[in-house]
């Protein structure tokens, strides 16, 4: 057998030589490349820690206890260095919700008008700042999903008495369209029977009632009443702001620039670079909106109004960033570092834009992670998962938080400003649909968001819906004592703090803690070394971490767990 | 010039990696003051250049290279040394390491011992170890090859052996 050189070794341990088959069986050449290893985390940890001060170079023998003791302080985090002032550049605001609703007040129609139209587009998202800035007209018709307010008027003063006993809907909507003398629209499916006596009550109550009794919605279009499945104001969407590069600034500045171009071409050409901009090119155009030029002006709104009709709704499986997730390898190492700083790596390397939730406070979240040519997908599950995150493909972007913040289960109006792409009625529409084919690519993190739409559609296609969820999550819980009875233990949850610790050494501590043999398969190839982090991560779930990354998995086997190649 | 649109994202930038330049530049220069002065040059050449940073690198890669050359600047002023005076040489005889090395209180012996490589090898022991920076980052960084970032760090990692026993 022949050894590779001590060179070869540690060219192996330090990331200039792929490894070498032959150190997986020969144990001497294994051992030195892990001292090399631990030795290459040793340096990292001691350089990435404060450099005593200069005047305790030597240190007395007898100071010795002292200094062990200022060092394990040197290893906690860094006391913050203050960035000069005189470095940072003037922050700007960013255009946000509170920005369109100050709008919706201007004295200036067109800015109003837009305004009003973007606010409408939030749906129930907007619905808190308006009410907060005292337009309550516009809160509540856009709660009421875009009410006819003269009708509203109207049905709140007319009285009316009903009395109906297992009436089918439609025999209701035929003596309401006959006394309010309009129109009255059933959706498909929703005839259902109804028991309704009131006596001498405003119109809106009437219909309110008939509403509940039915398990449906109303709601006031164009001088006509529409009974429909979903709740109006539920709707909305509020769009991604990605930050945009200096290249799209001055794309977008130009092309500001040649609205009033004299040739139509060039005119054209400006229009599609604002509208390919998206919402990089936001501020800009309303800043624009001041421009004397009439042809500016109107262009400007003209773009602002189709940016804000944008629906691009929401998709389980944006094919476009699932490929690029699992198709793109990552090398990374980075040891303590911060999590958005970790993410924005990721997002670099799989060129993928990903965003970490606005909504939640990163600034404390560090975390060691070594990956090497692993696809995107499974370095964010192995990132996100040891941190009690998520992650969720949405539009064209990958979406952080927490489980229950991710977009999917986001409610009628989240409290946070996120600023993403959603629009619950496709979510509705796409669970609705019950596809077999698409529900069986949901997960555990869709199951809230399955949860909500059941309380929304029919009692067939609630029950196929839990038929996914108990699918989803039979799936889900492979740790479950119940069911798997000899590896019960490893559904007990441990804490993790391990930072570049040999392999064999974390399996052997885990098969400890889990009571079971943890063996490796002969197939199976680990990395030599883990870090992982976790406050509170059940055994099966470390074992996971550790293994599905790499194409392993571990299985049950006789009473064991064994790690074998998936 | 930076664009005023770009502020939020420079700041963000800055307040991220400006502990980064400040840590080389103290390994590098060893007087506190004058880090501090050439991490604030580092940025203001930076800002300079910001529009022509280009997305598909780091910032940190970038902004470290800018803190690079400038120190290598410094250096050869203050006392006509230059960054890379050290030429590639070959790789000393690298024995498996000992493990005395990684014993605790070794910590404060090996930043001395850092401190005392000449500043071609320390500044690559401080870039891989201290700031993580891929071997290609480091090579473009200092203008050399990554093979030549191999040969140093091994180079420096034999001293700090020897030094460390």
């Amino acid at each position: 057998m022949s050894h590779p050189t001590t060179e070869e070794l540690h060219d192996m341990a330090y990331g200039f030589a792929p490894a070498d088959p032959h150190i997986v069986e020969c144990r001497e050449c294994d051992a030195t490349v892990r001292a090399v290893a631990r030795e290459k985390t040793f340096l990292r940890e001691a350089l990435r820690a404060p450099a005593p001060s200069r005047s305790s170079r030597w240190i007395p023998l007898a100071a010795a206890a002292a200094l062990v003791a200022a060092l394990g302080v040197s290893l906690l985090p860094a006391r913050r260095i203050e960035t000069p002032r005189a470095l940072l550049a003037p922050q700007e605001k960013p255009f946000g919700l509170e920005d369109l609703v100050r709008e919706a007040s201007s004295s200036d129609e067109l800015r109003a008008r837009i305004a009003k139209k973007a606010l409408r587009s939030h749906g129930g998202i907007a619905v808190d700042a308006l009410r907060k800035a005292g337009k309550d007209g516009l809160a509540e018709e856009i709660e009421r999903g875009g009410d006819d307010p003269e009708l509203r008027k109207r049905l709140r003063t007319t009285k009316l008495t009903l009395s109906f006993t297992d009436a089918p809907l439609s025999e209701v909507a035929g003596f309401l369209s006959e006394f309010l003398a309009l129109t009255v629209i059933i959706e498909s499916g929703l005839n259902r029977l109804v028991d309704v006596n009131l006596a001498d009550v405003t119109a809106e109550e009437a219909l309110e009632s008939l509403a509940e009794e039915a398990g449906v919605a109303y709601v006031l279009v164009d001088g006509t009443i529409r009974f429909q499945k979903h709740a109006p104001g539920a709707a909305g969407f509020v769009p991604v702001r990605p930050p945009a590069s200096d290249e799209t600034r001055r794309a977008v500045a130009s092309a500001i620039g040649s609205l009033d171009d004299d040739s139509l071409d060039v005119r054209d050409a400006a229009a599609r670079t604002l509208a390919e901009a998206g919402f990089a090119a936001e501020t800009a155009l309303w800043k624009a909106l001041d421009s004397k030029n009439d042809t500016v002006r109107a262009s400007c709104a003209s773009a602002l109004e189709k940016l804000y009709e944008r629906r691009a709704g929401l998709s389980f499986d944006p094919p476009a960033v699932l490929a690029k997730l699992q198709g793109a390898k990552l090398t990374l190492i980075k040891t303590d570092a911060p999590f958005p700083a970790i993410l924005e790596e990721i997002a670099r390397q799989a060129q993928v834009p990903i965003f970490p939730d606005a909504g939640l406070d990163w600034s404390d979240e560090r975390t060691s992670l070594q990956v090497k040519d692993i696809t995107a997908e499974n370095t964010l599950k192995l990132l996100v998962g040891v941190k009690g995150f998520a992650f969720a493909p949405v539009g064209n972007s990958v979406f952080v938080s927490r489980p229950d913040r991710l977009p999917v289960r986001t409610r009628p109006r989240p409290q946070s400003t996120l600023w993403l792409e959603e629009e619950h009625a496709t979510l509705v529409a796409l669970l609705d649909s019950a596809d077999a084919a698409k529900l069986s690519r949901l997960s555990i993190t869709d199951v809230a968001a399955i949860r909500w739409a059941q309380s929304r559609v029919d009692a067939q296609t609630a029950g196929q819906l839990e038929s996914a969820v108990q699918e989803i999550l039979a799936k889900s819980d492979r740790w479950a004592p119940d069911e798997r009875a000899p590896i019960a233990k490893l559904s007990n949850r441990i804490k993790l703090d391990l930072q570049k610790a040999p392999a064999a050494d974390v399996l052997k501590s885990l098969s400890k803690e889990a009571g079971v043999e943890i063996r490796l398969a002969k197939d199976a190839a680990l990395p030599t070394v883990f870090s992982i982090q976790a406050e509170s991560i059940s055994i099966g779930e470390a074992l996971d971490l550790m293994t599905l990354p790499y194409g392993c998995e571990a299985v049950e086997a006789g009473g064991a767990v064994e790690i074998r190649r998936r | 010039m930076l664009t005023t649109m770009a502020a939020p994202e420079w700041n963000r930038l800055v307040r991220e990696h400006y502990p980064a330049v400040l840590g080389l530049a103290r390994r590098m220069l060893g007087n506190d003051a004058e880090a501090r002065d050439a991490a604030q040059e580092t940025f203001a050449r930076a800002f300079q250049h910001f529009a022509e940073f280009d997305r598909g690198r780091r910032f940190v890669a970038w902004i470290l290279t800018i803190a690079a050359n400038h120190i290598r600047d410094l250096l050869r002023r203050r006392r006509g040394v230059a960054l890379d005076a050290e030429t590639e040489g070959a790789i000393p005889d690298l024995a498996p390491p000992d493990a005395r090395l990684l014993r605790e209180e070794n910590r404060a012996a090996l930043h001395a011992a850092v401190d005392r490589l000449a500043p071609d090898l320390r500044i690559v022991v401080h870039l891989v170890f201290r700031e993580e920076l891929t071997y290609a980052e480091v090579a473009s960084a200092l203008g050399v090859t990554v093979n030549a970032v191999r040969i140093r760090l091994y180079r420096a990692l034999g001293i700090l052996r020897k030094e460390l026993k």
